[in-house]
C-alpha cells in the first residue's frame, strides 16, 4: 500500500489580510509525482513556502511523513528536513567541488574530518548506480546548470529528502537537461521519493506528471488524472491561445535582419534570415547555444565571428534599432523608484539623448500609451503595480522606442495562465505596430502561437 | 456597557501588570547603583523576572490560546477546537464546557444526521415489505411477459431499497456500497438510457470487500452528480470513482463532466460544509447540497477533523467530491459508537 507523504489538511494560509490559500486539502503520495498548475500568481510561492518551512498558517494542520509538523495552534518556522526545493537559485558554492558541496556543506550529517577518499568512493557509487558521469573533484562551476540540478536532487534524496518541489525548471534548464531531470526523477520515483513539479505549461505536465493540481485563487479547481490530460479538458481552466492570435496574419515584407556563418562558443556557423514583422521563435535544445545567442544579442559578447546584419548595416553599428528585453525583466529592465512615465521615457533616452525632457515628447508618450494604460496615473512609481501592469510597462518601453527588431529573451517563464494571455497580447501590439519580433527560449510553451517560424538550434547548429 | 468595560479591563490586564514588572525592574536596577545591598537587589530581581514569566507561561499563553480557539469556533471553524483546550480556567468553566459539548456534540449530530441520510434517501415513508412485495410482482409480471428491461430495473430498484432501507447506521464494504451505486445508476439508465456512464477506478480491488466505510456514504454524491451535472448536460455525460488506498486511509474521488458550479454556487456550498451544525436539517431540502453536508458532517463526527470532504467545481468543467476517510478494517468502528 501507498503511504501518505505529505498531507494538508485544511490549510488556510493568511499574510497581511490577503489568504494565500485557502482550506487546502491535498495528500501526496510515495513514489508519485504530483503536478500543479497555478492558473494566478495567488498562493503558488506560498504553498511551496508551508512546504519548505513551518511558516504561521492561520488554520489547518501539516503533516509530513506521519508526523503533524505544523498546526494553526503550534508553528515553529523550522524547516522540514523531509522537503527539497530545485529551483532557479543555485544551492552550490560554485567554486568548491562537488565533494565539498555534497558531502561537507550539509546540514543533516556532519564529520569532524573530511575524508575525502571515502567521500570520492561514496560518490562513485551513487553516481554510476544512476548511469551520470561526474567526478568529485570537478569544481561546481565546471558543471553544465541540469548536471548542478540532477546533483542537487540526488544530494537531497541522499540526506533524507522525501518530497522534492521542482519549480519551473523549463524556465532555466534546455529541453535535453530537463529532460536528464524527468529521468531522475523517475529513478527517484521508484525507489518512493515523491516530486511536486511547479510548473504552468499543462503540456509539459502532461509529460511527468502522475496527477495534477489545479489552483486558483489559493484554491484547487480540479486534479487531473492521466486520463483526463487532453488540451480540451484543459479549456475550462486556460485561455485558447490559439483563438487569441488566429486574426493575426503573416507579413510579407522583405528582409530585415540576415545573420551569416554566426560562430561563438556555444554556436557554430548559424545562419538564418528575418523579415520585417515576422516572429520568430529561436529555441535552443542546450543552454550553452542560448547563451551565445544571449551574449550576442544584448551586446555583450562581442567576439564572434560571422555576420549580423539589420537593414545591411552590421549590428554594432545598428544598435539603436534593436532592442532587448532580458529575462525576468521585472527585475531587470524596470526601475520602481522611477514613474511610469520615466520608465518610458528612458528607453527613448537611448536613442535621443536631448529629449528626455522635451514636454512634447512626453506628451506624445503618453498618447501613444494612452490605449495600453486607459486612464491610470502615469506619474506614480512601480511600486504598488501588480505583476500584470508591470509587463504593460516592459512592452510599452519597446512600443514608444520603436526599434526594428526587438529580442525577447523566455517571456513566458514564470507567468500564471493570466498573464500569459496578456504577454501574447502585448507581444501582438508589437507585431501590429511593424516591430519584428525574436523570442529566444528554451523551451516552446505559448511563444508557438505567435511565432510564425520556429528554429531549433541542436549541438550548436541550426 | 459594563460588559465592555469589564473586558476591556480583562483584555489590559496582561499589559497593567507587564508595565508594572517593567517599573519594578528599573526601579530595582536604579537601587543597584545606589545601594550597596546588592545581594538583595539581585535576589529581588530575580524574583520578579520569575514572577513575570510565571506570569506569561502559566496565565498570559494559556489565556491567548483559549482566546485563539474561541476566536476559531466564531469564525466559523471545527467546534472541536473548543474541547480540545487544556486550559480551563475555573471549575465552572470546564462544566459549562462539558454542558455545551453534550448539547452540540456527537450523539445528538450522529442520530439527527443518519435520520437526514435516510429521509433523503427515502423522500418518502415507504412500508418496505410493501413495496419490496409489489416491485416482485411486477418483476415476476414482466418476466411471464418477456420484458427483460422492466424486470431488470425492478431488480434493481427492488435491490436499492432494501439497502436504503435496512440499518443506515451500520459499516458496509465499500464493494457494497458500489454495488449500491451500480444498481442506482442502472436504474437511472432506465431513465437516461446510455447518457449515463459510470467508471471506476481502483488499483487493488480485492481491497474493496476488505475495508468498510459508513453505509449510504458515497449514492448520495452520485445522485448529486447525476441529477445537479448530467441532467442538464447536453449529451452523455460520465461519472468515475477512484479509489487511491494507502496504508491507514482511503482517497475516495468522485469525479463527473457534468455543467458544474458557478464560483458563487460553489462558495455558498463550501460555507454550508464548513458549518459543523444540525441548523442545515431545518434547510429547504429542494435546495442543493444537502446531501453532500450529511455525508460530510457524518465524517466529521465519525472520524474527526483530520478526514472529511472536499468540493472542486468549476462551471462547464464537472465536478470532483473527494473523500479522506481512515481505513477500517471492521464493520464496527472503535472510535465511536456509530
Amino acid at each position: 500500500m501507498k503511504k501518505v507523504i505529505i498531507n494538508l489538511n485544511n490549510v488556510t494560509y493568511v499574510h497581511r489580510g490577503i489568504s494565500y490559500l485557502n482550506q487546502l486539502n491535498l495528500r501526496i503520495y510515495e513514489s508519485e509525482v504530483v503536478g500543479f498548475i497555478h492558473i494566478d500568481h495567488v498562493g503558488k510561492r506560498q504553498l511551496v513556502e508551508v512546504l519548505e518551512q513551518n511558516v504561521p498558517i492561520h488554520y489547518g494542520k501539516i503533516t509530513i511523513d506521519d508526523m503533524v509538523v505544523n498546526t494553526h495552534f503550534n508553528s515553529n518556522s523550522g524547516f522540514n528536513k523531509s522537503v527539497y526545493i530545485i529551483d532557479s537559485h543555485n544551492k552550490f558554492i560554485q567554486e568548491l567541488t562537488v565533494i565539498d558541496n555534497f558531502f561537507v556543506l550539509n546540514n543533516v550529517k556532519s564529520d569532524f574530518v573530511i575524508h575525502e577518499n571515502k567521500y570520492e568512493e561514496i560518490l562513485k557509487t551513487v553516481l554510476s548506480d544512476l548511469a551520470i558521469d561526474i567526478k568529485g573533484n570537478e569544481l561546481v562551476q565546471d558543471l553544465s546548470l541540469g548536471q548542478q540540478k540532477i546533483l542537487e536532487i540526488i544530494k537531497a534524496v541522499y540526506y533524507g529528502a522525501k518530497f522534492i518541489v521542482v519549480l519551473d525548471i523549463s524556465d532555466f534548464l534546455s529541453v535535453e537537461e530537463m529532460k536528464e531531470i524527468h529521468d531522475i526523477m523517475d529513478t527517484f520515483k521508484v525507489s518512493g521519493v515523491s516530486f511536486g513539479y511547479f510548473c504552468n505549461h499543462h503540456e509539459e505536465q502532461f509529460a511527468i506528471s502522475d496527477r495534477i493540481f489545479l489552483v486558483e485563487n489559493g484554491t484547487i479547481q480540479k486534479i487531473l488524472y492521466p486520463d483526463e490530460y487532453s488540451d480540451d479538458k484543459m479549456l475550462n481552466y486556460s485561455f485558447d491561445f490559439q483563438e487569441m492570435v488566429k486574426d493575426f496574419k503573416t507579413p510579407v515584407l522583405n528582409e530585415l535582419i540576415e545573420i551569416k556563418n554566426l560562430s561563438t562558443e556555444g554556436l557554430s556557423e548559424l545562419s538564418l534570415s528575418v523579415r520585417k514583422g515576422e516572429c520568430v521563435t529561436i529555441l535552443n535544445k542546450s543552454n550553452k547555444s542560448f547563451d551565445a545567442l544571449l551574449g550576442i544579442f544584448s551586446g555583450q559578447d562581442k567576439n564572434y565571428s560571422g555576420s549580423i546584419k539589420i537593414n545591411n548595416v552590421d549590428l554594432e553599428a545598428a544598435r539603436n534599432d534593436i532592442s532587448f528585453v532580458p529575462f525576468n525583466p521585472i527585475d531587470n529592465f524596470l526601475f520602481f523608484d522611477f514613474s511610469i512615465h520615466d520608465n518610458l521615457m528612458l528607453e527613448i533616452n537611448k536613442k535621443y539623448p536631448s529629449k528626455l525632457l522635451n514636454r512634447k515628447v512626453r506628451e506624445k508618450v503618453k498618447e501613444k500609451v494612452s490605449s495600453i494604460f486607459g486612464k491610470r496615473d502615469l506619474n506614480q512609481d512601480l511600486f504598488n503595480l501588480d505583476v500584470y501592469t508591470l509587463y504593460k510597462i516592459v512592452y510599452s518601453k519597446i512600443l514608444v522606442f520603436n526599434p526594428e527588431v526587438v529580442v525577447l529573451v523566455q517571456p513566458f517563464s514564470n507567468a500564471n495562465m493570466y498573464l500569459r494571455q496578456d504577454i501574447i497580447t502585448l507581444i501582438q501590439r508589437l507585431l501590429d505596430s511593424g516591430i519584428t519580433v525574436i523570442i529566444l527560449a528554451v523551451s516552446l510553451s505559448d511563444a508557438k502561437y505567435l511565432s510564425n517560424r520556429i528554429i531549433y538550434v541542436d549541438n550548436l547548429e541550426l | 456597557m459594563k460588559r465592555i468595560k469589564t473586558r476591556y479591563l480583562v483584555e489590559r490586564l496582561w499589559v497593567v501588570i507587564g508595565i508594572m514588572a517593567v517599573f519594578c525592574l528599573l526601579y530595582l536596577l536604579s537601587l543597584w547603583f545606589i545601594s550597596d545591598k546588592r545581594l538583595l537587589i539581585f535576589i529581588f530581581s530575580a524574583m520578579v523576572l520569575s514572577l513575570s514569566l510565571c506570569f506569561v507561561f502559566l496565565v498570559l499563553k494559556p489565556y491567548m490560546k483559549m482566546n485563539d480557539a474561541l476566536k476559531y469556533v466564531l469564525n466559523g471553524y471545527a467546534i472541536m477546537n473548543l474541547y480540545k483546550s487544556h486550559y480551563i480556567f475555573s471549575k465552572e468553566i470546564e462544566s459549562i464546557f462539558l454542558i455545551l459539548e453534550d448539547i452540540i456534540n456527537t450523539k445528538t449530530l450522529i442520530d439527527a444526521t443518519k435520520k437526514q441520510a435516510e429521509y433523503l434517501a427515502l423522500q418518502n415513508q415507504i412500508n418496505p415489505h410493501f413495496l419490496y412485495n409489489t416491485l416482485e410482482s411486477i418483476r415476476a409480471e414482466a418476466i411471464v411477459e418477456d420484458i427483460d428491461s422492466v424486470a431488470h430495473v425492478t431488480e434493481r430498484l427492488a435491490n436499492f431499497y432494501r439497502y436504503t432501507i435496512s440499518n443506515v447506521d451500520r459499516m458496509v464494504t465499500i464493494q457494497d456500497e458500489l454495488s449500491h451505486i451500480e444498481d442506482y445508476i442502472e436504474i437511472q439508465k432506465f431513465r437516461f438510457g446510455d447518457k449515463i456512464n459510470l467508471f471506476i477506478e481502483v488499483d487493488k480491488p480485492e481491497y474493496l470487500k476488505q475495508f468498510f466505510i459508513p453505509k449510504i456514504i458515497l449514492q448520495p454524491i452520485v445522485e448529486n452528480a447525476v441529477y445537479h451535472g448530467l441532467e442538464r448536460k447536453v449529451g452523455p455525460g460520465n461519472i468515475t470513482i477512484r479509489f487511491i488506498f494507502s496504508e491507514q486511509t482511503v482517497n475516495i474521488i468522485i469525479s463527473d463532466d457534468g455543467v458544474g458550479m458557478n464560483e458563487q454556487e460553489l462558495l455558498k456550498l463550501k460555507e454550508k460544509l464548513n458549518i459543523k451544525s444540525i441548523n442545515y436539517l431545518n434547510d429547504d431540502h429542494r435546495r442543493g447540497g444537502i446531501a453532500l453536508v450529511n455525508v460530510s458532517t457524518r465524517i466529521d463526527l465519525l472520524y474527526g477533523e483530520d478526514y472529511g470532504l472536499s468540493i472542486y467545481s468549476v462551471k462547464n468543467g464537472g465536478t470532483d467530491v473527494d473523500l479522506y476517510l481512515p481505513l477500517v478494517k471492521d464493520s464496527i468502528y472503535e472510535k465511536s459508537d456509530y
